[in-house]
């Protein structure tokens, strides 16, 4: 019996002893310097990224002609500045790298598109009446008022917060509109969010189901391996719906879900698309981080419109282009919104 | 679903077949509250190359009923804290050409993420052997559901869930009528483990991103979903209806998709223990 117990015993300090030393099996971590950074990197985009085809990217390549010039006794500086023009190849605005610090150092692939070509601020001053704002924690999220000739008047900052913050703030924006003869959505600027607040909010002027986009995200280590597609319908969504003429307004810097909500309302046979071709990038991120704590996103997906086409890098066109420049918004004229009100006037 | 629930009537059903019922039944119920101190070391490399470290402050809340030669334990814990990875510190972000509209600079952004990790523990357990100086074994088995979420790991959200049916093994050492010490250790059968996807991102028309997450639910047995724990209490009865516990518990949890996750967690909890409807001694 007395053998038994100290047996237990035994055993009792044996689990605990084998579960501290357990703690070492969690595995080492990688190296901080540069060629181990630039390895983990180089990894993480190849297994993750989902534009290497849509973009025409060979990856293998970039590893070829970056890798030679990686070297332990390189600065953090000039590693930086190797990794950004790493990231320039796959020209993808939802790519970017970011640095701690003070100041801390931010990279973002992609064209670099001036802004300049919209001022909210001379839409609310010059044009627009009986002017409302729907915020959330003190940020404007939504402004709406009326334009000449009985037109409504909507602008989205972005499509960041939940949907039923949009559900609720943007029913009272447009019932308090559903008398107008025409609408302009406003989008120009848009910073993004979510792509289905983009679903609903379009469903709002949907009056038939139709497919906007399909995504498929990557699910291998393969270029190829993707998850299968998943269907975007926008179709009418709240207790009523304005099917009377819209003005979309875009511009280079309406951005990610901003674009899918650009794919959505041009399904609804209502919406006119005005201004300038939108950014060009659709796809979800993930974030990662390297050795030296440098944190960089990576487009995990492949976004296609209705029509089967990838617009990665290209945006999406308006059917009718009109540009400002950051000369009219100067002297206070914004050619896209007076377009818009020529066209719903007509 | 099904097989989780196979496999725990099965177990129960063996176990009851077992066990020997006694002539005369007594029974002794207790409610356990108690604080959590626990350390948590991951690497996931799903989320990171780094080894993330967590401190945590919790809570315990426990309810066991003993009958002779069974007993049912029932635990909820939930417990969180900072969750850094030390290989990087605590890292800051500041922009210069971030300013407000009065061009005062912008706050640096400073990038600690939380963990939150939360659980269900129900267990039960039938007596298999008493020694003459009162020292127990049992054996049972336990559902055990643990969730884990954290924000900001690399500017991202972290987040797994399992739900396993566990073999466990329970031995009381009474020391007097005041001391008892008690070992715990149980070993996941089977398990519906819960990560995020390939691409570390949940994105679907229809559905919530809590609901898409969940249907991402794999199941899973040994070795693919290895997570022991071992346990070790020490109880002093202070008085007929109460006692005070300290426990600590080590667990250890690897799962390889859709990258390997390694996680060692050590808890110590501190608890005050009520009982009523207990044996008469």
């Amino acid at each position: 019996m007395k053998t038994n117990y100290i047996l237990n015993t035994i055993f009792a300090f044996l689990l605990l002893s084998l579960s501290a030393c357990n703690d070492l099996t969690l595995g080492p971590e990688p190296a901080n310097n540069p060629e181990t950074n630039f390895e983990q990197l180089w990894q993480q985009y190849d297994r993750l990224y989902g534009l290497f085809g849509a973009k025409k990217v060979d990856w293998p390549a970039v590893y070829q002609k970056y890798r030679p010039k990686v070297t332990n006794g390189m600065s953090d500086d000039a590693f930086y500045t190797l990794t950004t023009q790493v990231l320039d190849e796959l020209n993808d605005g939802h790519v970017w790298l970011l640095a701690p610090g003070s100041p801390a150092r931010r990279h973002d692939s992609g064209p670099d598109y001036q802004k300049g070509d919209f001022n909210l601020k001379l839409v609310r001053t010059t044009y627009l009446q009986e002017v409302r704002e729907f915020s959330l924690a003190g940020d404007v999220q939504l402004v709406s008022g009326t334009l000449p000739g009985n037109i409504g008047y909507i602008h989205f900052r972005d499509f960041g917060q939940s949907r039923s913050f949009y559900e609720k703030a943007f029913e009272e924006a447009l019932s308090a509109l559903r008398d107008t003869k025409a609408l302009i959505v406003d989008i120009r600027d848009h910073e993004g969010g979510d792509d289905r607040v983009s679903q609903y909010v379009a469903g709002r002027f949907a009056s038939t189901r139709n497919l906007f986009m399909t995504s498929r995200l990557r699910n291998g280590p393969g270029h190829g391996d993707f998850t299968e597609p998943t269907e975007w319908y926008v179709a009418p969504t709240g207790s009523w719906q304005y099917t009377k003429p819209v003005a979309l307004l875009t511009n280079r810097i309406t951005e990610s879900a901003g674009e899918t909500f650009t794919l959505a309302m041009n399904q609804n046979a209502s919406v006119t698309q005005i201004g300038d071709t939108t950014y060009g990038i659709f796809s979800e991120i993930t974030r990662r981080e390297l050795p030296n704590g440098w944190i960089f996103s990576v487009s995990v997906g492949d976004y296609r419109a209705a029509d089967g086409k990838s617009y990665e890098g290209i945006g999406i066109a308006p059917e009718i282009t009109v540009v400002n420049t950051p000369a009219d918004i100067v002297a206070g004229k914004d050619k896209v919104l007076e377009k818009a009100l020529a066209v719903l006037g007509q | 679903m099904k097989m989780l629930f196979s496999t725990a009537l099965l177990s129960v059903g063996w176990l009851i077949a077992s066990g020997q019922p006694s002539a005369t039944q007594q029974s002794a119920s207790e409610l356990q509250v108690g604080l959590i101190r626990e350390t948590v070391k991951t690497r996931d490399l799903q989320t990171s190359p780094m080894l993330y470290m967590g401190n945590l402050n919790g809570l315990r809340v426990g309810f066991t009923q003993r009958w002779n030669r069974h007993q049912l334990r029932v635990n909820l814990r939930a417990a969180t804290g900072s969750y850094v990875a030390p290989g990087l510190g605590v890292r800051s972000f500041s922009f210069a050409d971030e300013a407000t509209e009065g061009g005062t600079p912008a706050q640096p952004l400073v990038l600690i993420p939380t963990l939150y990790r939360g659980g269900v523990d129900v267990e039960y357990l039938l007596r298999f052997r008493e020694t003459p100086n009162h020292r127990q074994t049992w054996w049972g088995i336990g559902f055990h559901e643990q969730a884990g979420y954290a924000d900001g790991v690399a500017m991202t959200t972290w987040a797994m869930n399992t739900a396993s049916a566990s073999l466990l093994h329970h031995t009381r050492w009474p020391f007097g009528r005041r001391h008892l010490v008690a070992l715990n250790v149980s070993l996941p059968l089977v398990a519906a483990v819960t990560r995020l996807p390939y691409s570390n991102v949940v994105s679907s028309p229809d559905e919530s991103n809590a609901k898409a997450f969940m249907q991402g639910t794999q199941w899973e047995t040994l070795p693919r979903f290895i997570n022991p724990q071992v346990g070790l209490s020490y109880r002093f009865r202070v008085s007929p209806r109460w006692s005070a516990q300290a426990a600590y518990r080590y667990s250890y949890l690897r799962y390889p998709d859709p990258e390997l996750i390694r996680t060692a967690a050590h808890t110590a909890t501190l608890s005050l223990v009520y009982h009523f409807n207990f044996i008469q001694p």
